[in-house]
């Protein structure tokens, strides 16, 4: 605890205590001011006095504890350096910047460094990698390599095949063209043959009609001889007939003639045609076997050349996964020497790995010794600081929008603890509150932050740093203060539930005691119950008593007791008479005195009272003695009156302090 | 007890007049006015980084809307506590100036006067009185001594006193306990003379207190001359801080009060008052016939009888003024239960008394100045209802802000600020009232016996007035 807190302590204690101090003296003075016997209960309003001031101290205590436990107790955390970025100042290295933005995002440049050596290492590496990217795009645009035995022997195959296939395309082509000249020249030979045939057909329809129109002829002239023999017909039309059917006749002839060399050259071309199929079919046999033999060599190359393109394809494969090895072995060279560019690189310059906050930079970057921080990047809602916490403070802490906390302490490696800090005070947020479980009374509070940078300094540095939190919750919320608060307020109603009882029970002990004053006569404990007023007005009393018994009555007493009566009405009414005594025994000094100053002149001299002074003291005792002297008084004041005084008015003081309200 | 009250009690000075005194006295006024505005400079200062820290760092605290409240109450109280103070300083040094300038008064044309001693049971203080009395410049007056019944040897004592002397006669009277207010009643129906100045039993006047009030009684318009009550018995703390309460407090105000010719309380142990006035008084307020022999210009209805007189002779448009350098040297409770019950009295009594007066301008309300109840609003109404109020938000806000750790730094310079305006305004008001300076050392105490002493007082007094009840002397 600071000096600062015992002071403060000290002070509000020191206040505190004076004033209840003086609250007490004004509650002692208040109630001698105020106090009042009343035998019958006092027992109980002692027990009830004795309790509620208990629950009263007891509720105070409460809440006095509960207020220096806020006041004193100050909550110790940690703070937490999670997820903080350091940039070290690196040896050998020149620093050239850092970066001035506050926040930074993922892959902004922290900080710049600068090596001759490392430069040129950066330069070489990135040749390298050019290099290597030319050798890549290279190796990607040549050819396969497969095996040259293969392929060779893949190429010979594919002549091979290539010549089969000619010459059996070739003597397929001949074979087809002897089948076309066979078909075309038997169709040929078979369409003059069935020309022939139908040429014979018509020669022969041609005779059958010349022999028709020759035996027409003929009949016709036959038939003109008969008509010529019965001379129907002339000679001439006979030998009409006769040189139509000599015509007919000769066209019977050469058609029959014809029809004979026509069929003599159709057996001809029946013939020829017979041979060129057998000449045909000979020379198509003969391609056919030879085509055969070519398919069936062809055939023996096509698998060989498919067993060689096999291996090829094999080949191939094997080419392409060296290829594919060799260019990924390009790659791995360029990405071994991207990575010692980039390690170069960043050897060079700082990245950063996540966005966050700059929390401390460096002042003077290039002045800081080996290993120093010179920027640390933290998340970027501040950091974290854990603190133990009662559980009943969560919720207040959790309505709370800022907390003030303060830089209490640190601890390096070693241990050694320090409390030096030059900027102390910083502000925190609540985040989350984690109960404990082997812990339940109290709960670990998290709250975000943003320290000094002192604070981030040490923490770069590896320090812990402690916190302490200057925050209370409101008293209110404690339980003890609520406890304290409710014992109060019971103890509080308590006091005024007894006040009004006291006040009312007063109340009715007055009235029993005026009528018991007026039932019983007076009574001591009358006298005591009104204090010193009271001892005084039963002392005047008293006087009066004295003063009519000696028969020197003062005219300073008369208005004394005038002046009780006025003030003090009823009260004074009670006591006088109290003090007045015995009635009886008044009487007969009363009269004498009375009638001696009546027998001397009104006037006051030598201790003598005038008429209306006697009549003053008449009317006191009237008012204040009991009936009996009253009622002698009273004659006595008409005696006095018949005397030749004169008349005052009759002022009841009696019925006057009757009527006053209690 | 009684070597410490005669080691450290403040006996009446011999009157000192000249031009060296009187120019110190001013240089101190103006210095110490000077401080008085400066500390309220600073007090401003303060008030200002009270704000400034509410806008900075308050977001830091929780409950923020008692921090919000407390630096509007401790505003709120600086700017109340500066205008007041300044007010009473500018005021005060005006007044001062203007008692400066007045010419001295010369003892052929001072008035024969009544001064009436009420006593009960005063056995011990009552001689030392009289003697002071006797001894007081001034050519020719009566002493009239009313013993209220007393049950010691006060009258006896007060009898080797009955004669003439040299221009002064001693009257003793006696009669029955009636209070104060009839003692001062019987006194005021046996004096003779135009003005009667009231003094206590325990009281000693300062020599040339009786001229000097008189000398203010040559305006016919100012009924009612109010001395300087100085406190006698300087042996403890308690005694001090009252010494220093009745020249911060009391002296402050009757002397801005009495520039206005508006003294609201005419003090029981010093106060001059002209007779006609006082008649003027029990024809017009007076609650009871004037043949009657127990009543007066004072009533024993209330128990604060000056108060009620002051503002009765207030309520008739008469002045009634300030005389600080006529001064009577009183006797303060020096324990703690009979200054609370003092207190008690003024309380209760001041608060009768103004009810009466309300009731009274009620009845009439053109009776009433316009002045004085100004002077009632800016002072009592103040004293009695918004001062403990003050204190109980103060106390309450304190402790509030000392729950919030370090919440209490911001405030210390503003405390700090308060003080020393309150130290500069006692030495001030001390100057200006000749006072020792050395009260300066229980001014830090101030505030704790005003807020706390005084205020329970106050809740007491307050508790049984609004409750209606009786209350013995």
């Amino acid at each position: 605890m600071q000096l600062s807190q015992v002071l403060v302590v000290a002070l509000i204690g020191a206040a505190a205590g004076f004033g209840v101090y003086c609250f007490t003296c004004a509650l002692h003075v208040w109630r001698k001011r105020n106090h009042r016997s009343s035998p019958d209960n006092r027992a109980d309003r002692r027990l009830g006095r004795a309790a509620c001031t208990l629950l009263l101290s007891g509720g105070f205590a409460c809440m006095s504890v509960a207020g220096i436990a806020a006041l004193l107790l100050q909550p110790e955390g940690l703070l937490n350096g999670e997820r903080i970025v350091t940039v070290r100042a690196p040896k050998d290295l020149q620093v050239v910047c850092m970066t001035e933005k506050e926040l930074v995002q993922r892959g902004d440049v922290l900080g710049s460094f600068y090596s001759p050596q490392r430069k040129a290492d950066i330069e070489v590496s990135r040749l390298k990698i050019e290099r290597f990217r030319a050798e890549k795009a290279v190796l990607e645009k040549e050819p396969l390599k497969p095996d040259s035995e293969i392929t060779r022997r893949l190429m010979d195959a594919c002549s091979e095949r290539r010549h089969v296939l000619t010459r059996l395309n070739q003597t397929q082509f001949e074979r087809n063209d002897v089948e076309r000249e066979l078909s075309r020249e038997r169709l040929t030979r078979q369409d003059e043959i069935n020309q022939l045939g139908v040429e014979l057909a018509q020669l022969q329809r041609q005779l059958t009609q010349a022999h028709r129109v020759l035996e027409y002829n003929q009949k016709q002239a036959h038939r003109n001889d008969e008509l010529l023999r019965r001379g129907a017909a002339t000679e001439h039309v006979k030998e009409e007939w006769l040189r139509n059917s000599g015509i007919s006749a000769d066209e019977v002839g050469k058609l029959s003639e014809r029809q004979r060399n026509i069929r003599v050259q159709r057996e001809e071309f029946k013939k020829g045609l017979s041979r060129l199929i057998t000449v045909a079919e000979a020379q198509l046999e003969s391609k056919g076997s030879k085509c055969t033999a070519l398919t069936k060599c062809l055939q023996e190359v096509r698998g060989r050349e498919h067993a060689l393109e096999q291996q090829l394809q094999l080949d191939l494969v094997r080419a392409h996964e060296l290829r594919d090895c060799e260019l990924e072995q390009i790659e791995v060279k360029t990405r071994q020497t991207e990575e010692e560019l980039a390690g170069l690189e960043e050897s060079l310059q700082v990245i950063a790995v996540s966005e966050g906050r700059v929390l401390f930079r460096a002042p003077s970057p290039r002045s800081a010794g080996d290993g120093d921080p010179l920027l640390v990047l933290g998340p970027p809602k501040g950091l974290r600081v854990r603190l133990r916490l009662p559980r009943w403070q969560r919720k207040a802490l959790e309505r709370v929008p800022d907390v003030r906390l303060e830089l209490a302490s640190q601890m390096d490696t070693d241990g050694d603890i320090e409390r030096h800090f030059v900027e102390r005070w910083f502000s925190g947020k609540f985040l989350r509150w984690q109960d404990l479980e082997k812990d339940p009374s109290h709960g670990l509070a998290e709250l975000s932050c943003d320290p000094p940078r002192e604070a981030v300094c040490c923490l770069a540095s590896g320090n812990q740093v402690f916190v302490k939190m200057h925050w209370s919750a409101p008293l209110l919320a404690s339980p003890l203060f609520a406890t304290g608060m409710i014992l109060s307020v019971v103890g509080t109603v308590g006091w005024m539930l007894m006040a009004f009882r006291q006040r009312r029970v007063v109340g009715d002990a007055r009235e029993s005691s005026d009528k018991s004053s007026e039932d019983a006569g007076p009574n001591t404990p009358l006298v005591t119950e009104y204090g010193a007023e009271g001892a005084m007005l039963h002392v005047l009393g008293g006087q009066l008593r004295e003063s009519i018994s000696r028969r020197e009555v003062d005219r300073h007493l008369l208005a004394a007791l005038e002046w009780a009566l006025d003030r003090h009405r009823a009260r004074a009414v009670r006591l006088v008479a109290l003090g007045l005594g015995d009635e009886v025994q008044l009487s007969a000094p009363l009269r004498e005195f009375v009638c001696r100053d009546s027998s001397a002149d009104g006037n006051d001299s030598d201790g003598v009272l005038s008429r209306e002074d006697r009549r003053r003291l008449l009317r006191i005792i009237q008012n204040v003695a009991p009936s009996e002297l009253a009622a002698h008084a009273e004659e006595l004041e008409r005696e006095l009156d018949k005397g030749g005084g004169k008349a005052t008015p009759h002022l009841d003081l009696r019925s006057r302090g009757r009527s006053v309200p209690r | 007890m009684a070597s410490s009250t005669s080691r450290t009690a403040v006996s009446p000075p011999a009157v000192t007049s000249g031009s060296v005194n009187r120019t110190s006295v001013r240089m101190e006024s103006i210095l110490f006015g000077s401080a008085v505005l400066l500390s309220l400079g600073l007090l401003a200062i303060s008030v200002y980084r009270l704000l400034a820290w509410r806008i900075e760092f308050g977001g830091q605290f929780g409950g923020n809307w008692i921090l919000t409240a407390a630096v509007a109450f401790f505003t709120t109280v600086a700017v109340f506590s500066g205008v007041r103070w300044s007010v009473f300083v500018v005021f005060s040094f005006v007044a001062r100036q203007q008692h400066r300038s007045r010419k001295r008064c010369d003892p052929a044309d001072c008035p024969y006067v009544s001064i009436l001693v009420p006593c009960f049971n005063e056995s011990d203080t009552i001689g030392p009185a009289l003697e002071s009395l006797l001894e007081l410049d001034y050519p020719s007056y009566e002493i009239i001594v009313i013993d209220d019944g007393s049950t010691d040897d006060t009258l006896a004592k007060v009898k080797q006193f009955e004669g003439q002397f040299a221009g002064v006669t001693v009257r003793v009277l006696h009669k029955p306990n009636g209070g104060k207010w009839s003692a001062l009643n019987a006194g005021f129906r046996h004096s003779s003379s135009e003005l009667v100045l009231c003094v206590d039993a325990d009281s000693r006047l300062g020599r040339d207190s009786l001229r000097r009030m008189v000398l203010r009684m040559e305006d016919p318009k100012v009924s009612v001359v109010a001395g300087q009550v100085r406190i006698r018995n300087r042996h403890n703390l308690l005694t001090r801080l009252q010494a220093l309460e009745y020249q911060m407090g009391n002296g402050a105000i009757r002397m801005v009060q009495g520039l206005f010719g508006t003294v609201l309380v005419v003090p029981g142990p010093i106060g001059l008052f002209r007779r006609c006035t006082m008649e003027e008084v029990l024809r017009r307020y007076g609650s009871a016939p004037v043949e009657d022999c127990s009543v007066g210009p004072f009533e024993g209805n209330t128990f604060a009888e000056d108060f009620d007189l002051s503002l009765a002779i207030l309520c008739l448009g008469d002045l009634s003024v300030y005389e600080p350098d006529a001064i009577s040297y009183t006797q303060a409770p020096d324990r703690t239960f009979s200054l609370i019950s003092q207190r008690y009295r003024w309380i209760r009594g001041s608060i009768q008394v103004l009810r009466k007066f309300m009731a009274r301008a009620q009845d009439h309300p053109r009776s009433v100045p316009a002045r004085v109840f100004t002077w009632i609003c800016l002072t009592y109404l103040i004293d009695l209802t918004l001062t403990p109020v003050i204190y109980l938000l103060g106390v309450t806000f304190v402790l509030s802000m000392a729950a919030m750790a370090g919440a209490l730094l911001p405030l210390s310079t503003w405390f700090a600020a308060f003080l020393l305006v309150q130290l500069s305004a006692a030495a001030f008001f001390l100057s200006i009232h000749g006072d020792s300076l050395s009260l300066l050392r229980v001014v830090p105490f101030y505030e704790a016996y005003s807020g706390f002493l005084l205020n329970s007082a106050w809740a007491i007094s307050v508790f049984d007035e609004v409750l209606g009840r009786k209350m013995r002397w």
